[in-house]
């Protein structure tokens, strides 16, 4: 049976040659080890793609939002007005049956 | 301008994406130390290069635009970051709560940075914080991004002599930081 060989005392206070040298040693712009380039998520562009097809979906959504306010805006205003004159309360009303007496009575 | 990466004078995002998306989710992650953070600000780069690319003016080359982009989102993430640290902290201390404050971003979640080496690149990392933005910005660049310093200064908006002026003045400052720290 081959013997063993001793290899001589075992250094218990080996560090990396990274650990043991100084900042001021070794450069200090870089970390000592190598920092490896990392891929981004394979859904990352899918995400991105999303948001931009919202950022594009959202001016045709706001012009048929804005649309839809206006009409549905006159027609209440309409509705109002008719509703307004068939009851007698019109502004429009008032103003051509006011019989004024007198001048001073147009200005209150 | 590459003919592939424009389609009739609209920016082909996808193009674009696969051939600069990777090191820009690259040099977020420099600054972040974190991967969702720095997916964060990779979408967010995208977004504005969608929505700006009117005024991309071809003065510098796309990737240049792009890259700059990067640096400053990841810059004005961080202040983001702090600011709400801040606010959380001023909030807790008005309302005497600790709820929807936003913890310390200490741990390091950089996968490209081997695990037995963790420690020694997050206390790195701890130090090149402590510098001024752009000479941070020029170590990030230069020295982990390996882009030349012509294309560093490119990024940076600065002449080639004021980015080597930046990474010997970083040197400097981190020698110190170091020698602080040991209580020298």
């Amino acid at each position: 049976m081959k013997k063993s060989t001793s290899i001589g005392p075992i250094d218990m206070n080996f560090r990396s040659v990274n650990d043991t040298k100084s900042m001021i040693e070794r450069d200090p712009l870089t970390p000592g080890v190598n920092i490896a380039r990392v891929s981004p998520s394979p859904y990352l562009f899918t995400r991105i793609q999303a948001k931009v097809d919202a950022i594009n979906e959202m001016p045709r959504q706001m012009g048929w939002i804005s649309w839809t306010s206006i009409v549905v805006g006159l027609v209440l205003i309409i509705f109002i007005e008719v509703s307004a004159v068939r009851s007698g309360f019109s502004t429009a009303k008032v103003d051509i049956t006011k019989s004024f007496s007198s001048p001073s009575e147009q200005l209150y | 301008m590459s003919s592939t990466l424009y389609h009739n004078k609209l920016l082909n995002l996808e193009a674009t994406y696969k051939q600069f998306g990777e090191r820009v989710f690259n040099i977020a992650l420099q600054y972040l130390r974190n991967v969702e953070d720095a997916e964060e600000v990779t979408q967010d780069v995208f977004l504005t290069v969608y929505k700006k690319q009117s005024q991309f003016e071809g003065k510098a080359q796309l990737g240049t635009w792009i890259h700059r982009i990067a640096v400053n989102k990841s810059l004005d993430f961080i202040k983001a970051r702090n600011r709400q640290k801040r606010g959380g902290g001023l909030l807790s201390y008005l309302t005497g709560t600790t709820e929807n404050v936003a913890q310390p971003n200490n741990d390091m979640n950089h996968p490209g940075v081997a695990l037995e080496h963790r420690e020694l690149v997050s206390t790195w990392f701890h130090r090149i914080d402590q510098l001024p933005e752009n000479q941070r910005t020029a170590i990030v660049l230069v020295r982990i991004e390996e882009f030349s310093p012509a294309e560093a200064a490119a990024i940076m908006e600065l002449s080639v002599k004021a980015v080597d002026s930046l990474l010997q003045r970083a040197k400097k400052n981190l020698i110190k930081i170091e020698l602080k720290s040991e209580g020298k």
